[in-house]
This record gives structure tokens, C-alpha cells and sequence, in this order.
């Protein structure tokens, strides 16, 4: 759902009515508002580079691609939406076309796994509220594996303490630190390969095929004891990993299916929807390469940056006749091609779109085109000569499939209700797989079978922000802090706290990593949970063709995927690190890595809890109250925040849902690393224990709105008080900017405009809230509750003349929340969640010992431990 | 009559001087020609302050960002610069009204001085606060003005708006009462010169002085009521400094032991810089005769006693910080010591608490090399110390996600070095216009110490 204002979409919001969101977001649906405005975005069709009209563009088009011979092809991302892929298929009919779906960081690994093992090519889905035991092998499930809104909701609901099915657990092995491991009860780093081999062990251990037993160092052999033996125990479980070896995936699908998990926490289903296919893909750059291929059309994909082999890619596109690109803004694919038909942005455009349980969900455009695009798929129907709009195309689609049911008995009532809800069930199109039994005895051999490379092992991961580069013009991503390293705006080579003692680099010491067949250098960042002759870089990096704010950032990391065994191998180069002397200093939002013993993030364990459900929730000190109650903060509406820090990942969409929705500032990378960060809200994250293996906790930080707000008595002319439904206010226009509030303020909440910051761009100034002033230099500011959100509620209860209900209201970060962490509302009013929540044993509130009184409450973490450890 | 000579003290006045002779002694150089070594000394301050003026023009037309400060230090060299000033700013009304009420009458050659040192600390004390605000040119705010804004009132429970009033207050009080006791040397200086146009300017700045013995009376009873008034300021100005700290949250600055010890400092460095100049000003301006060795011994007296408080203070702190069991207050300390400012700290412990502790000996209190050299010694010290207490308690307060580190850009640098050129400008202008030493309170001690016709009845 988009929030629009005079005109204009402010702010993406989730939709409450789906069922796999439940209303939760991610960073990059909040960030999208900025692309929508990117003023990078092409104005017009291109052919060899100079504007044309569309009309024009179409006859040219149509010529050229019906004057060539060889291989037509559309090369796609992965299509979900229905009507698009009927779309495809009349023109593959009609044209002659050849659809070929390309993913730059692909699961083809899984696709293949599932055709061969139950004959349908399709990811898996995770229904992880179904899952008493979640063991992952690196796959990042809370952040860049799978649909990760839906996964993190299911997720969360299980980490409640109090939910009946009990709380899940967690076991996440991985080789560098993810979001998602850092969420885990367990968590252990192993390399890539150790990861494999103790995969295999624990296939021969559920599926019983002894023949596949590996003989393993004493503690990976543990590691797959305590996996097997927690598998087996479980009543109801799920494996994943995210090794895109095809392989390595059958293994995975026999444990799965050992232990029953298909149907139950895993389903594969059959739709219409078309996925990566890493071989058809690579074939494709080969049949160019050998001039073959007269028309290739790229939707939705950049190979000339992503594709492991972009000088292979880029000779083999110059050697295609006509090459179409439908890229928003130019891209490093679109350069090469000679029709440029830039697409509509997804606010712009109608489309439907497979979801996961039976749902669909749809598209509809919020705002005009504002640059002279058209949606590709109208670009393909008039390539087709078909007459009408895509809407039109779309709407006849649904209304041949159209049988009256229930309440809906007329189509047009139909239309109007899945548009105004944006989501319909239609489990007609899903189909289930059949789930016969899967040998995964060959894969196992073939597994065991794999080469390693000497040296350190170069792997490859997505950050949550930026994830495959697609959004690399996005500063709002690019100003978001990494949930794990805290660092913004770069990519870096992250190196573990052990290898790097032992070669004496610091974190933003430049070194090189280089693996024969290609380089990059780097800053390093040297990050517990690293495994030790593993060394990390995040792709989506090094745009050579973005746009103002992401050309030229970072370096690119898809060169170190490889080709191998059938599909793409992210984990697969081996070289070695040389340091360059050189110094670049990480622009980190924060740089302390532990909570040096302090009473800040409580935790327990679910054994504990289970005795005490305040466990863990005891204050190191305690301090008399001589002070008297404010009694004005006890009558009205007294509001209040509570944050389950059990059910929080530290996925950090609320940081991007604030920053869209009080029009906070990006700074850049040079202010931030002066410390300048102008988040109102912030996740602290805290490391603890051993270096190699540490835990993480997350926070969410923001203004604490104290009732004793230490930030208030000091400000010399009252530019912060305190309203009487318990908010501390921050008063612009009075501010003088002594800097003083923000000094005393014992959470580090209140951010300063150091200088009169950037909103002048013409597209993107169209993006700002306005309900929320933008705040001029020397003034302080913070988070406000999204005080325009209570006015707004209130108002609409006063208009509808009734009292205010809990959920009336909602902050942006709540709102965005992919797993309901963050509960606001009336303290006073008993029958409200957040009431509830304060009484609950497990809330408390940071620094309570300096009696500030904060209106913004924590839970305790509960971490289901076992008894028995590696 | 017998003559009479004391055994205890020494002269403040060499006894060959007559009255007109030293007269001549301090008002001949308003008369000449200014020296190389004035024009000099000028010239380089006004370059500095026209510097430090380009600087803060370009800070204000830009912001603060120009600065090194960010959201977990919020006030660094900035606040640093005012309380250092400030605190320099203490010696000159302790010498003048303190010292006046204790009948210290050494002090009478060189409170004139020290007072106009106070004045101009003030100044550039003053500076501060106003432009390290973000929008500089909202600062009427912080006054109570009648307004047309609503209620819209200052916040009395802050301590800044304590310090706007404080240091107003301060600056008035100490103005007023130099500027009154110029008032005999001005019509001095008046009676003294040819030039018609200097007499009409001396004539109107002595507010027609006459010399009455009804003038002397209200003079001396004016003298009297205004150093009354500014006792309680010296002790008052920089406690309410200290509560800016002392009342905050922070670690490190939150400190009842703030106010005694801000105020020792502060006299500590408020003599250090006194000493400073005066060792320079005697050479320069010849009046080694009246600013003497005594005088320079005596206040090295006060700095070993100033410095040994504030030693007995940062122990205080230290012991206090252990003994609360404040895991936080425990923190804040330690790091100061063995932090990553811990330079900072040992700098201001070594200028601070051990240079003074070479004045315990007498010869080297009377060796003015040696002395200068401490004083420069003392300047530095406290202007660590102000950087210790403010920058290393913001840096790692409660929650370590925000901890940070902090650096000075060139134009805080810049910003510090025009201070010091304002204030030189500001001193090098006073002793070219005005009397530097009070030639009518030192022409009552000439006999002090010396022969007397009879015994005369001073209260030592």
C-alpha cells in the first residue's frame, strides 16, 4: 500500500489484509519510494541512443527484430505475476521467442532439487510458524533467502515465549556473520566446505544412507551429531541452506523428506510463475558469444554488472542484432543495447502477483508516469500488435478465470474488492507438488566429490540494504546501517577477528583480495562470527551505471561467483589477501562492539523463563525514588512504546519506514563517518562471548520520551517540553541549537543538522512527508512519535465520534515491522495491547537506575537453548 | 620624631620615586610614541584576530558541521575555549575586591591590569557560547525579553540560561568597578597632556574627576560597596559554570565536588595567566619597579594553593567515582586515565597538579624565567582539564553503540587562536590608551615598607 499525498506516493506501507505480510515491509519496499523520484530515470525511448516517441520506437522495434535471424530471446528476472507470464507465453507463441529467467544471486540450486526430486521446478516455501526446530546452513531467512517478510512474521510468532506451540528453536551454521545467525539460539561458523561435509553427515544420519558418511574433525562431527540428534528430536522441523549446489540441495530435500517436513513446514508449489534458471541462462551467453542469437530483450535484469562474467556477457551481447532493454534508469545493460524502452517504475504500473498460501496480490499505479516510461509489457503487446492497455489485458485475464463463488457473484464486484484489498486467495493456481521420496545417494557422492581451491575462500553474500545492486541509486539503503557490521554506504572485505590478529589488520585497513581471475581492494572489516580462511564481500556493489549516488560505490563481488556443477557457485573462489597500506575508514553508525558488561540488553534462556517468567529481568542496581509522580502524566492519553527485543531480527526496516516518514535527512558517506548519522531511530548491536562464535543481541533505539526527560531542564529557552499525553516534544522553530539536550540525553537519541542538508532536488523533494517540516540547519531533532500519526488518528476518531481504539494509531517503525516487535498506544486506556505489554514480567526499561523514567520498554530475550552444546 | 623602618615588609615602591615621578613612570607611555615591540605585538594580534574573524564568519555562513563535534559529542572544544577563558577571567576581580577587602595593598600595582585581563577574558569567554550555537542569530532568546510570541519564556531551570546571567552579571560588575577606578588616573592623564583633543576625550572618560576629598570619599565608599558586590560573583560565576556539568546526567560531569573545584581552577588559572602577562608587561613597559619580584612571589603562592585543590580535587573525583559503585561513574574515570584521551588526562595532571609543586621553593618563585615558563605550564593544564571533563565524559556516556571519538577541524583551531588574538588586540590596546597601573592606589602604598616620619597604621 501506497501513502499518498497531494498527489504524490509518500511512503510505502504494508497491507494488513495479506496473509503472508500481515502488513510487514522490508527495507527495500520502504526505500522504493526514492526510486520512484530518482530523477536518474530515463525520460523518453531510445534508439542508438538518441529520444524517440513511442510510436516511433514500436515501428523501429518491430523491424528490427523481425529483421533478425537466430535466437529471439526475453531475458526476465523471476515472473510471479500471472497475467505477465500469459503475457510472455502469447509472445513467446507469437514471436518466436525463447524466455530465459536470469537472477544474479539465483536459488536454482533449489528449483533443480525440487524438479528432480518431485518434478516441479519451484523454490521451496517455508512455513516457519509450523517449525518447532529451524536449522539453516547459511541461509539468511530473516533477511536476503526466500520471501523474507512472510518468513520473519512466521518466524517472530514463534519466538514469543508465550505462544502455545511453545517458543522454536534456532540452529544456524554460516561462514560469515548474517542477520538471520545472528538472530539464532545456536550459531556456529563453519566454512563452506565444513558446512557441506557436516550436511552430509546428517543426510546419512536422517536418511540412513551410511554410505554417505564422511569422516570430520571432532568438533564438525559434533556439530552434526547435535543437528541430527535436534532434527530427529523435534516434532516438527525444517532444514534449509542456501548452497545453490544442486546437490547439496538434494541432500537437503532427502533430510526434509526423512523427517516429514514436506506439506507441513516446507510446501513446493506449482504455479504459473517463472524462475531462475542459472543453465538456460548460461547457455544463452554462450549462443551469443557464438552468434547465434539475433533479439535479446533484458526485463528486470542487468547481467552486464551481475553476471559472474560480465567481459563474456558483454562480447556476447555486442555480437546480438537488435538488444532491448526496458531499464528505468540507465544501467550498465542498457548502454549496450540499442532500444531502450524504459519500464514503469512499480508505482506507476498495474500487475498482479503470486504470493505464497494461495494469495495474489495486486498492483495498481499511484501517480501518472512522471518521466515519459510505459510498462515493458505494453512495449511487448504492441511488438505483438495487440490493441489496449496492459490494465485492459490484465483485467480480461482475470475475468475469463472469473466463477462466480460465495459473495462474489458479479466480476465487477470481484475487481473492485481484490483492488481495494489488494490481495485475493486463489488457490486454484497454486497446486501443491505430489511428495515421493527423494535419492539423494548420487548427490552425496557428487558432493563429496567437490574441488576445493587453496587458499582463503572468497565468498559472497548480499547485504539486506542493497541485496543484488538493483537499488544501488538508493541512498536511503545505501545510509542504512548493515544489521551486523554498522557500516553504510561501501562495500568491504570482511575478515574474521582471528585472521586478522594474526596479519595485524585493522578494520579500514585497504587490502586486496585476489583470486587469479579477479581482484578487488577494499576496506577491511574484521567482524566476530567470520570463519577463519573465510573472507566475505557483499555483491550489489561497484556500478559502473547507476546513477548520481550509486555509480562508482564499492567494488563489484560478482565476479567471484563461478559457474560450476550446473549452476552458479557463490562460495566457490579461493585466493589470498594482501594488505595494500593504504587506510579508508568505515563510515560505521556505531563502533563499540560489546556492551562491556552493562545492563542494557536483558536476556534469558526458555529453561530459565519457564521457572521465572521475569527471569533474566532484574536490575543490577537499583536506586531510591525521592522524586514525586508527575500526576498530568497520569490522566489521558499516555503514550507509550514496548519493544519485544525477542521477536526483533535487527533487519532495520523501521530505520528506512522513519526515515520516509519524517522526512529525516541522508548525510552521506563522509558525515557519517564523522558520526552525523541522522537516524531517529537506530538498532544497537551488541556482540558478546567468543570472537568466532559470538551472540548478538539487537536494540531498537530511539527517543526514549523520559518523563523525567533529562534533555528538557536543560535547554535554555524551552525548545523541549514535555505535552501532556507524555511526549517529548522538540520544538524547531525555537531551537537555537545549543547542543545541550543532546549531551545530557543518556540514550544518544537526538540528532543535530550540522549543516542545512540536501533537499533540493527536484523529484526527490516530491518524496518528503508533509506532515513532517524539514528542519533547517542549527536546530535539533528526534524522534517524536510520529506525532502527526496520533494527530491524524485522533482526528479521524473525533470525525467518526468515538473514542480511540488501540490500533488507530501506529507509528511508521511499527507499521513497517515484519514481525510486530514494535507496540505503541495509550498506557491508560487497560484493554490495550501496549497496557498489557507493560505488565507483562518480561518489560523493563534501559538505565531504569537513572530514574528518567522512559515511556519506551524493552522485553526480555528469551533464547531456547539447549542443555547440551557443541 | 623617630624614623621608622619595617623589619617584615618590603617596599611596594622604590623609595627614590616621587609622586610626579611616577606618574610619569606609567602615563609617559600613553604620551610617546608607541614602541617597535608594541606595533609588533599589535600587529601580529590583530592578524590573529582578523583570522579568527574570517573563520567564525565562515562558520556561521556554513554551520556548526565546520566543526569536529557530532551526535555523540555535542560540545567539545567550543565549551572547552568558554570555560578556559572564563575561568581566566577569575583573577582580576579576586585581586581587585577580594583582595581589597583582605587590605592585601600589594595588589594595588597590578589589580588595573589583571581587572582589564578579566574584562577581555570575559570577552572572548563570551564569544562562545554565542557561535557555537546552531542558528547564532536566535540568541536573543535566551534572554527574557517581553515578547509577542505567547508565553513564550526562558527555561529558569537551565543552566545555560543561569550562565547567560551569570556571566552578564559578572562581565557588568567587574566593568563597572575597573572603569570606576580609573576614574582618578583618567583625569590624571587629563591634567597631565597638551593636546587639546586629549584633554576633551580624558576630560569627558574622567567625568570631571576634581580630586575633592568629598570625591575621594564617594570614590572610597564605591570602591568598597562594589568590591562587596563582586566577591560573591568570583565564587559565583564559575559554580553556576559547573552546574552546566554538575547538574547534567552524564558521568563524569555529573559532580557536587564541581563548584569548589571549578572555582579553584579557576583562580588557579586566572593567576597563571595574570602571571604570564605581568612577567611580560613589566619588561616590556619598564615598571619592573612596581610590579615586583614580590608581587610575582605572592601569587605563586595562590597558584600552589589553587593547584594543590584542584590536585585534591581530581584524587576527590577519583575516590568518589570508587566509592559510589557507579559502574558508569567508575567507567567515565578510568577511561579518562587510560581511555583513548588518556594524553589529555596526564597532560593536565603533569601541568596541573605537579608543575606548581616547584613554587614550594622560594628561589625558583623569585626567578622570573622559571615562573614564566610554570604559568605557561598552569594556561595549559587548565585548558586540558576543561577538554578532559567535557569531551572525555561525552564520549563514552551510557549506551557503548554511541561511544565516538573526537578531533578539532582547522576552524575550531582557527576559532581558539582569534580568541587569543581578540585578546591581546583588546590588552595591547589598553596599555597604549589607558593607565596599566593604578597610579593613584600605588601612590598610596609608596610608603609601605619604608621610612616613615611616624609609624603609620597599617593593617597588614
Amino acid at each position: 500500500m501506497i501513502k499518498v499525498r497531494e498527489g504524490r506516493p509518500i511512503k510505502a506501507e504494508g497491507n494488513k489484509l495479506s496473509v503472508a505480510t500481515e502488513g510487514g515491509t522490508d527495507a527495500q519496499i520502504q526505500a522504493s519510494i526514492l526510486d520512484l523520484y530518482d530523477s536518474n530515470r530515463l525520460r523518453s525511448a531510445f534508439v542508438d541512443g538518441k529520444a524517440v516517441e513511442w510510436e516511433d520506437f514500436d515501428k523501429k522495434l518491430k523491424s528490427a527484430v523481425e529483421a533478425q535471424e537466430g535466437r529471439k530471446v526475453l531475458v526476465t528476472s523471476e515472473v510471479t505475476s500471472p497475467s505477465e507470464m500469459k503475457l510472455i507465453s502469447e509472445f513467446k507463441d507469437s514471436m518466436g521467442f525463447d524466455h530465459v529467467v536470469f537472477e544474479p544471486v539465483s536459488r536454482y540450486g533449489i528449483h533443480k532439487s525440487n524438479e528432480k526430486a518431485f518434478g516441479v521446478f519451484a523454490p521451496n516455501t517455508y512455513l516457519l510458524e509450523e517449525a518447532d526446530t529451524i536449522v539453516s546452513f547459511g541461509a539468511d531467512f530473516l533477511g536476503t533467502f526466500g520471501n523474507n517478510v512472510q518468513q520473519s512474521k512466521d518466524y517472530s510468532k514463534r519466538r514469543q515465549p508465550t505462544n502455545p506451540k511453545g517458543l522454536n528453536k534456532h540452529i544456524h551454521v554460516e561462514a560469515l556473520m548474517s542477520l538471520t545467525g545472528s538472530n539464532a539460539d545456536h550459531r556456529y561458523t563453519r566454512s563452506v566446505k565444513s558446512q557441506r561435509e557436516v550436511l552430509t553427515n546428517v543426510y546419512a544420519a536422517i536418511a540412513g544412507d551410511s554410505s554417505a558418511k564422511t569422516k570430520l574433525s571432532e568438533a564438525d562431527q559434533k556439530l552434526a551429531n547435535f543437528v541430527a540428534k535436534e532434527l530427529k528430536s523435534a516434532k516438527s522441523s525444517v532444514l534449509m541452506s542456501d548452497d545453490n549446489n544442486v546437490d547439496v540441495q538434494m541432500m537437503v530435500a532427502a533430510i526434509n523428506k526423512a523427517l516429514g517436513n514436506y506439506g507441513k513446514t516446507i510446501k513446493v508449489v506449482k504455479t504459473d510463475a517463472a524462475y531462475a534458471n542459472d543453465e538456460q541462462f548460461n547457455a544463452l551467453v554462450e549462443d551469443m558469444n557464438a552468434g547465434k542469437v539475433g533479439v535479446a530483450m533484458f526485463l528486470g535484469t542487468n547481467p552486464a554488472y551481475n553476471f559472474h562474467a560480465p567481459k563474456t556477457f558483454v562480447e556476447g551481447v555486442k555480437k546480438v542484432g537488435t538488444r532491448v532493454s526496458f531499464a528505468l534508469a540507465a544501467d550498465e545493460t542498457s548502454t549496450l543495447c540499442n532500444f531502450v524502452a524504459p519500464n514503469n517504475h512499480a508505482y506507476e504500473s498495474w500487475t498482479d502477483n503470486m504470493g505464497v498460501e494461495g494469495e495474489v496480490s495486486f498492483t495498481q499505479p499511484v501517480i501518472q508516469p512522471l518521466f515519459g516510461s510505459r510498462m515493458a509489457t505494453e512495449t511487448l503487446m504492441a511488438l505483438m500488435d495487440k490493441e489496449g492497455s496492459f490494465h485492459d489485458y490484465m483485467v480480461s485475464n482475470w475475468k475469463k478465470s472469473f466463477k462466480p463463488s460465495g459473495e462474489n457473484t458479479v466480476f465487477a464486484n470481484f475487481w473492485n474488492k481484490v483492488l481495494h484489498d489488494g490481495v485475493v486467495q486463489v488457490s486454484s493456481m497454486f497446486n501443491e507438488a505430489s511428495y515421493g521420496s527423494v535419492n539423494a545417494s548420487s548427490a552425496a557422492k557428487s558432493v563429496k566429490a567437490i574441488k576445493y581451491g587453496e587458499g582463503l575462500n572468497v565468498v559472497t553474500y548480499q547485504k539486506f540494504a542493497i541485496q543484488d545492486g538493483d537499488m544501488a541509486n538508493n541512498p536511503l539503503l545505501h545510509e542504512m546501517p548493515d544489521p551486523i557490521t554498522k557500516a553504510t554506504w561501501d562495500n568491504y572485505i570482511m575478515v574474521s577477528p582471528s585472521f586478522a590478529k594474526a596479519n595485524s589488520i585493522k578494520s579500514g585497513d585497504v587490502v586486496k583480495v585476489d583470486t587469479g581471475a579477479y581482484n578487488v581492494t577494499l576496506p577491511a572489516a574484521v567482524i566476530p562470527g567470520v570463519e577463519a580462511n573465510t573472507v566475505a564481500v557483499a555483491v550489489g556493489y561497484g556500478r559502473t551505471q547507476s546513477g548520481k549516488v550509486g555509480t562508482g560505490m564499492g567494488a563489484n563481488a560478482f565476479p567471484f561467483v563461478t559457474f560450476a556443477n550446473g549452476s552458479f557457485d557463490y562460495n566457490s573462489s579461493f585466493g589470498k589477501l594482501s594488505k595494500t597500506g593504504a587506510h579508508r575508514g568505515l563510515a560505521l553508525s556505531q563502533t563499540s562492539m560489546s556492551m562491556h558488561g552493562r545492563d542494557i540488553v536483558r536476556e534469558t534462556t526458555l529453561e530459565k523463563f519457564e521457572s521465572d517468567k521475569g527471569a533474566g529481568n532484574k536490575p543490577k542496581m537499583k536506586l531510591p525514588q525521592i522524586y514525586p509522580v508527575h500526576h498530568q502524566l497520569q490522566e489521558g492519553h499516555q503514550w507509550a512504546m514496548a519493544i519485544d527485543l525477542n521477536t526483533c531480527t535487527g533487519c532495520s526496516t523501521c530505520v528506512i519506514a522513519c526515515n520516509t516518514e519524517n522526512n529525516v535527512p541522508v548525510v552521506g558517506r563522509t558525515e557519517v563517518h564523522r558520526r552525523r548519522d541522522m537516524h531517529w531511530m537506530r538498532i544497537d548491536r551488541y556482540f558478546a562471548g567468543d570472537e568466532q562464535e559470538p551472540e548478538t543481541v539487537h536494540m531498537p533505539m530511539l527517543c526514549q520520551h523520559c518523563e523525567n526527560a533529562p534533555c528538557e531542564n536543560v535547554c535554555p529557552v524551552l525548545a523541549t517540553v514535555h505535552s501532556s499525553d507524555g511526549i517529548n516534544q522538540q520544538v524547531y522553530n525555537r531551537c537555537i541549537g545549543t547542543r545541550y539536550c543532546a549531551n545530557n540525553c543518556p540514550y544518544k537519541v537526538r540528532r543535530f543538522n550540522w549543516f542545512n542538508y540536501d533537499h533540493s532536488d527536484e523529484y526527490a523533494r516530491l518524496a518528503l512527508n508533509p506532515d513532517v517540516s524539514v528542519r533547517s540547519r542549527g536546530v535539533m531533532e528526534k524522534c517524536s512519535f510520529c506525532m502527526q500519526r496520533i494527530q491524524e488518528g485522533k482526528l479521524k476518531a473525533k470525525r467518526e465520534r468515538r473514542e480511540l481504539q488501540p490500533g488507530d494509531i501506529e507509528t511508521a517503525c511499527q507499521q513497517s515491522c515484519p514481525t510486530n516487535a514494535i507496540v505503541f498506544g495509550d498506557m491508560n486506556d487497560k484493554n490495550s495491547p501496549i497496557a498489557k505489554m507493560l505488565e507483562n514480567p518480561r518489560t523493563y526499561t534501559v538505565l531504569e537506575e537513572l530514574n528518567v523514567k522512559p515511556r519506551v520498554n524493552y522485553m526480555v530475550k528469551v533464547r531456547n537453548k539447549s542443555k547440551e552444546e557443541v | 620624631m623617630a624614623e621608622h623602618v619595617s623589619k617584615l615588609r618590603q617596599p611596594l615602591v622604590p623609595e627614590d620615586r616621587t609622586y610626579k615621578q611616577m606618574s610619569e613612570d606609567v602615563l609617559d607611555t600613553l604620551e610617546r610614541k608607541p614602541t617597535k615591540a608594541w606595533l609588533a605585538g599589535f600587529s601580529i594580534s590583530v592578524l590573529f584576530l582578523t583570522i579568527g574573524l574570517i573563520v567564525i564568519g565562515y562558520q556561521i555562513a556554513t554551520g556548526i558541521g565546520v566543526w569536529g563535534l557530532n551526535k555523540t559529542i555535542g560540545w567539545s572544544w567550543d565549551i572547552t575555549n568558554f570555560v578556559f577563558w572564563v575561568g581566566i577571567g577569575h583573577a582580576g576581580t579576586l585581586i581587585s575586591a577580594i583582595l581589597l577587602i583582605f587590605r592585601q595593598r600589594w595588589r594595588t600595582a597590578i589589580n588595573r591590569a589583571a581587572e582589564a585581563m578579566t574584562i577581555f577574558a570575559v570577552a572572548c569567554a563570551g564569544l562562545f557560547p554565542l557561535i557555537h550555537m546552531g542558528r547564532p542569530w536566535l540568541a536573543y532568546f535566551v534572554f527574557p525579553y517581553p515578547n509577542t510570541l505567547g508565553p513564550l519564556w526562558v527555561n529558569f531551570k537551565s543552566p545555560l540560561l543561569w550562565d547567560v546571567f551569570a556571566i552578564s552579571t559578572y562581565l557588568t560588575v567587574s566593568l563597572v568597578f575597573w572603569y570606576m577606578g580609573l576614574l582618578p588616573d583618567l583625569a590624571t592623564v587629563r591634567d597631565r597632556t597638551k593636546s587639546k583633543f586629549r584633554k576633551a576625550i580624558y576630560g569627558a572618560l574622567s567625568f570631571g574627576w576634581n580630586g575633592s576629598t568629598r570625591t575621594w570619599h564617594h570614590f572610597e565608599v564605591l570602591s568598597l560597596i562594589l568590591a562587596g558586590l563582586a566577591t560573591p560573583l568570583v565564587l559565583s560565576v564559575h559554580t553556576i559554570v559547573s552546574f552546566d556539568f554538575a547538574t547534567s546526567v552524564i558521568p563524569g560531569w555529573h559532580t557536587t565536588i564541581f563548584p569548589p573545584y571549578f572555582v579553584a581552577g579557576a583562580i588557579f588559572s586566572g593567576f597563571g595567566m595574570v602571571l604570564t602577562l605581568l612577567i611580560i608587561t613589566r619588561k616590556v613597559m619598564n615598571w619592573e619597579n612596581y610590579i615586583t619580584v614580590g608581587h610575582v612571589e605572592a601569587m605563586c603562592k595562590v597558584i600552589i594553593l589553587t593547584g594543590t585543590m584542584v590536585g585534591l580535587a581530581y584524587g576527590t573525583e577519583f575516590f568518589i567515582a570508587w566509592y559510589s559503585g557507579n559502574p558508569y561513574e567508575r567507567y567515565a574515570f578510568v577511561n579518562r586515565a587510560f581511555g583513548p584521551y588518556w594524553w589529555a588526562y596526564w597532560t593536565m595532571i603533569s601541568c596541573n597538579v605537579i608543575s606548581p609543586q616547584f613554587f614550594w621553593f622560594k628561589k625558583l618563585r623569585r626567578n622570573m624565567t622559571f615562573v614564566f615558563i610554570i604559568t605557561i605550564f598552569v594556561n595549559i593544564g587548565m585548558w586540558f582539564e576543561r577538554f578532559v571533563i567535557i569531551t572525555t565524559s561525552l564520549h563514552r556516556d551510557f549506551l557503548p553503540s554511541s561511544w565516538a571519538m573526537y578531533s578539532p577541524t582547522w576552524v575550531e583551531i582557527w576559532t581558539f587562536i582569534g580568541t587569543f588574538g581578540l585578546f591581546f588586540t583588546l590588552f595591547f590596546l589598553f596599555i597604549r590608551l589607558l593607565p596599566g597601573i593604578a597610579v593613584a592606589e600605588v601612590k598610596s602604598v609608596k610608603r609601605y615598607g619604608q621610612k616613615n616620619e611616624e609609624p603609620v597604621n597599617v593593617i597588614a
